[in-house]
């Protein structure tokens, strides 16, 4: 249990040295299948269900009276303006979170590797959004932005600065939310990249350093290199939850105002529970996992290029 | 020797495996149970979100559970869901053949639920000699009673007379009138002048309170031929009235319900449009004392609305008989005596005195019994079962006239000719 | 030398504050009295003194259930995920076999579905499997989602252990299972535990199938508690915040004490034994 401090060789991402047993027989068939039964169960098969459900006209208040509809579900979905709204929501919310997430995360983590006085502390606080959980945030944040009495337009008060609409206004609201989500995620790559770092040879920094290299160049040929297959898992991982993401927005804004938070997970629960039309959330969560599916095929490919440009 | 401790380990193992697996087997089948046997003692389960109210929750229950004591083979259990998702909850949980035995949900939710089919008749003999007051008309669906009036929540005007008077502001009796006295309290007070649901994420909750706002503009939503008409002169007016309130800087935009309701029982607030349900609520164990809580009619043309909950007893209880025993008993005398010590001063199914010493003490119960003479449902006459429906366009048109500052005419355009694409005329 | 640390020290300091000050306004105010709430007047200070008044008032909320059912959740969510995973991870990490790709990529799917997008069907099959209002349906639904996340970790951590160590006890007898749980498991501790504060969090912080699925009052778990203060009449905003606050400690204090393991447990190489 003596893991205090990470040997160099092995970064998260790297691909593991091939030592593994060649075949089995049925030996690894049985090892795989009984979580691949519990998935199929639990997960595939009612994945399988909702996606024929998106093809049929079924509704809440009679959930197994639907009938076969063909793509029509789809076509009332790609000729509104809903669905490219949402979209825009989705993807705009999404990129934002990678990049102010991972960002942060990655400030975060490069300002505490080095030891210092009261490190454990600091990367305990720098924790509490991850920690804490998302109906207990919501509920912060919520009496955090009200507008009336809340601190932060109390704050801006004192310098003179005029009370922020912070979850009523179509401009502000996706900011709002997008802050909250960064302070939950954050904590989780600065997590993960502060072992990453651990990993980055002292000796090729110091070499660097006895090169003349500034802190700078240090970073960006020595560090930002080592690190990258870890940015680049954890970005994606950021991107394919962020997707997924829904407590925060519903308990905050409920994908208002103007439906201006609202994602494709949001609109699709408001199909599926105010609207009532299970076919046409079962259109929505489709296209979600489309879009989920296609970030991760980019990351696979990404991947595979940087293997081979390594074994090259 | 080795060996058999692996083996051990690895039997070790597997038992907890599948220890495990057994046990979510167990107590799945053990927790399905809801009710009791056929012929052994009966549980109802009654749904309803204000079981989760701090202050009326325990109170209405215990009004509930006075019925086992003259029943002792009954025993009522609840199911509490918050308000915010009651209707998609009852929802799921009725179309896919569970839920309650007994529903007690608000009149839009209880017209869906029958026109869905999934409320049974209520018997004959639970409204036997009962007189029933005008509660009663909305329960009937097609000519069948599908429901009993659990309470009436009528809406008015109330303010917090001690701001009012410091700020030496009048009693408003329009519009105008409301938000020259909202900013007076405001500017002498520091309190905030005036609350009231304005957010689209409380959908059925601000649907409901802006029917006051229509009615008492004149709108009708439908025309003398029972045709749908969103996009009139009336409702643009209604939009309009709101917007001026919404844009007078005397609201705190983006507080719901309960944060205004808790301002409001904190002394914070002058005056505000809600209904009895919900003034009790201020009335009760906030700074602001109950006696300092006044009330007018609201500061419009015309009578507004009035919220209206009733019971139904679900297709899928398998205790039907019993679920209209506890009917019959709620309408009975001792049942409506019992409610009505827990209701403030919300009309019942009938006409039962408010107890004259709650009268007494809450200054502001009076004006409400007499707005309910007027008062109107909240849905649409010949559209009770899609007025959700009907109502989401037109209060998203009016979010768009509050947050981007749209035209309520041309809103009101493309809510017509959204409510017109739904057919149901 | 001094100097090049301000800016630094200043950078520590934003983070900081930016992390902190939510849970500190949680506890602010949790302790603050309602009248200064609403009048733009709440302390900035903790009122220390309303401890008593606010432990009071959260002794009317069902907290104590709420949290045990909570943490029920959590650790049938930890123990499942936990079990099979290992399995799971050991047949990825030490076969080569037909379909790996197949079985990569359907555990690299459930982290993209929307738990949304399960809430309908799986409703209906906990109702043919008597599992509704079961908090071991939440369970089961909530190892759905943590289970590939075991998965990866422990497959990733078990790829470093050396294949010989295995063999050589393969050469004594020692069966396929045995080495997993006798050599493997042992040495990529690190790993389990990052997986299971993985798994524990998710099963505590679960939300949407927990309000979906539970109806009876008595099998919520403190997110759904929570969750009704929302949007519900007259619950003191102190108590509400006091009882969030009592939900986010445990997870905080968890986070804190295992923050070491998990960096180290995510870095896959990381077994010293």
């Amino acid at each position: 249990m003596t893991t205090t401090v990470a040997p160099p060789q092995a970064p998260a991402t790297r691909r593991p040295p091939r030592r593994r047993h060649r075949g089995g027989g049925a030996v690894p068939y049985l090892f795989i299948f009984p979580p691949l039964a519990f998935l199929t169960v639990f997960m595939f098969g009612p994945l399988v269900q909702q996606v024929w459900i998106s093809f049929t006209n079924t509704r809440l208040l009679n959930p197994t009276g639907g009938r076969f509809v063909g793509l029509e579900n789809y076509v009332r979905l790609f000729t509104g303006d809903a669905l490219i709204h949402s979209l825009w929501v989705t993807v705009s919310y999404t990129a934002g979170t990678v990049v102010f997430g991972v960002g942060i995360g990655l400030v975060a983590a490069l300002a505490i590797t080095r030891p210092f006085r009261g490190r454990a502390v600091v990367r305990g606080v720098l924790l509490f959004g991850w920690a804490v959980p998302n109906v207990a945030a919501s509920l912060i944040w919520l009496w955090m932005f009200n507008e009336n009495s809340g601190i932060l337009n109390r704050v801006l008060s004192w310098f003179g600065v005029d009370a922020v609409p912070w979850l009523t206004s179509t401009t502000w609201a996706p900011v709002s939310i997008l802050l909250v989500t960064v302070w939950q995620v954050a904590p989780f790559v600065m997590l993960v990249l502060l072992a990453a770092l651990q990993s980055v040879p002292e000796e090729v920094r110091e070499a660097a350093r006895v090169d003349g290299a500034d802190a700078l160049s240090v970073y960006r040929v020595v560090t930002l290199p080592h690190i990258m297959p870890t940015l680049r898992l954890v970005s994606v991982l950021m991107a394919v939850w962020t997707i997924r993401r829904f407590e925060i927005i519903y308990l905050l804004t409920g994908g208002g105002p103007l439906d201006s938070t609202s994602t494709l997970v949001v609109s699709l629960r408001q199909t599926a529970f105010e609207d009532r039309d299970l076919g046409g959330a079962g259109a929505y969560g489709v296209v979600g996992l489309v879009l989920a599916l296609v970030i991760a095929a980019v990351q696979l490919v990404l991947e595979r290029r940087a293997q081979k440009g390594s074994d090259a | 020797m080795t060996t058999r401790r692996h083996a051990l380990r690895t039997f070790g193992a597997v038992a907890l495996g599948t220890g495990v697996l057994g046990t979510v087997g167990a107590c799945g089948s053990g927790s399905d149970a809801s009710g009791g046997t056929a012929d052994g003692p009966v549980t109802l389960v009654l749904s309803n979100s204000q079981w989760l109210d701090a202050l009326r929750g325990e109170k209405l229950w215990a009004a509930v559970k006075k019925f086992e004591d003259s029943h002792p083979d009954i025993t009522l259990e609840q199911e509490a869901i918050a308000s915010a998702d009651y209707t998609s909850k009852i929802t799921t949980e009725m179309g896919a053949g569970q839920g309650p035995d007994i529903v007690i949900a608000q009149e839009a939710l209880f017209y869906q639920l029958a026109d869905a089919g999934l409320l049974v008749e209520v018997d004959d003999e639970v409204t036997d000699g009962v007189e029933l007051n005008t509660t009663a008309d909305n329960g009937v669906l097609d000519d069948v009673r599908y429901g009993i009036a659990w309470q009436r929540a009528v809406y008015a005007m109330i303010y917090d007379k001690t701001l009012v008077d410091r700020a030496g502001a009048a009693v408003p009796t329009t519009v105008e009138e409301l938000i020259a006295s909202a900013q007076g309290v405001q500017a002498a007070t520091g309190a905030v002048g005036f609350t009231g649901r304005h957010l689209i994420a409380d959908f059925s909750g601000w649907m409901m309170d802006f029917q006051n706002w229509a009615y008492g503009h004149g709108v009708e939503w439908v025309d003398a031929d029972g045709e749908l008409t969103i996009d009139t002169p009336e409702a643009a007016a209604a939009f309009a009235a709101f917007k001026s309130v919404y844009d007078a800087a005397v609201m705190p935009i983006g507080d719901d319900m309960p944060t205004q309701r808790n301002r409001f029982k904190e002394g914070q607030v002058g005056f505000s449009i809600d209904n009895s349900g919900g003034t009790l609520n201020i009335g009760n164990g906030g700074a602001l004392q109950a006696a300092e809580l006044y009330s007018a009619p609201l500061p419009f043309q015309n009578p507004g609305a009035h919220q209206q909950i009733y019971l139904g007893i679900s297709t899928h209880s398998e205790h039907a008989a019993a679920a209209n025993t506890f009917l019959t008993w709620l309408l009975s005398e001792e049942g409506q005596q019992s409610l009505r010590l827990a209701s403030g001063p919300d009309a019942l199914a009938t006409d039962v005195p408010v107890d004259p010493d709650f009268a007494a003490a809450n200054p502001w119960a009076p004006t409400f019994a007499d707005l309910a003479a007027n008062s109107r449902s909240t849905l649409i006459p010949g559209y009770e079962a899609s007025t959700d429906q009907i109502m989401r366009p037109v209060m998203e048109a009016l979010e768009r006239v509050l947050v981007s500052g749209a035209d309520p005419a041309t809103e009101l355009a493309v809510a017509q000719s959204e409510v017109d694409a739904l057919n149901l005329s | 030398m001094k100097l090049t640390k301000v800016p630094w020290l200043v950078l520590v300091a934003v983070l900081v504050v930016a992390a902190g000050f939510p849970v500190y306004w949680m506890a602010t105010t949790a302790l603050s009295p309602s009248a200064d709430l609403f009048s733009g007047t709440q302390s900035l200070w903790p009122q220390v003194q309303n401890t008593g008044g606010l432990i009071g008032s959260i002794g009317d909320i069902p907290i104590l259930r709420w949290i045990g059912n909570s943490v029920f959740i959590a650790v049938g969510t930890t123990v499942l995920s936990l079990l099979l995973g290992a399995i799971g991870g050991y047949a990825l990490s030490r076969y080569r076999f037909r379909g790996k790709g197949l079985v990569n990529f359907l555990l690299f799917m459930t982290q993209v579905l929307p738990e949304a997008l399960l809430v309908v069907p799986l409703y209906a099959m906990f109702i043919s499997l008597g599992l509704l209002n079961s908090m071991w349906g939440i369970v089961l639904a909530n190892v759905g989602f943590a289970l590939p996340v075991s998965t990866f970790i422990l497959k990733s951590a078990m790829d470093s252990v050396p294949k010989e160590l295995e063999e050589s006890a393969t050469v004594d007898g020692c069966p396929r299972f045995g080495s997993l749980t006798m050599i493997v498991l042992p040495l990529i501790a690190p790993s389990i535990a990052a997986a299971a504060v993985i798994a524990f969090f998710a099963g505590w912080n679960e939300f949407l199938f927990a309000s979906t699925f539970l109806s009876d009052q008595s099998k919520w778990p403190i997110s759904v508690g929570l969750a009704s203060f929302i949007g519900q009449y007259d619950t003191p905003l102190a108590s509400v915040m006091g009882s969030a606050l009592v939900f986010s400690v445990p997870a905080v204090v968890f986070f804190l004490l295992v923050q070491r393991k998990i960096v180290s447990g995510l870095t896959a190489g990381a077994v010293k034994g």
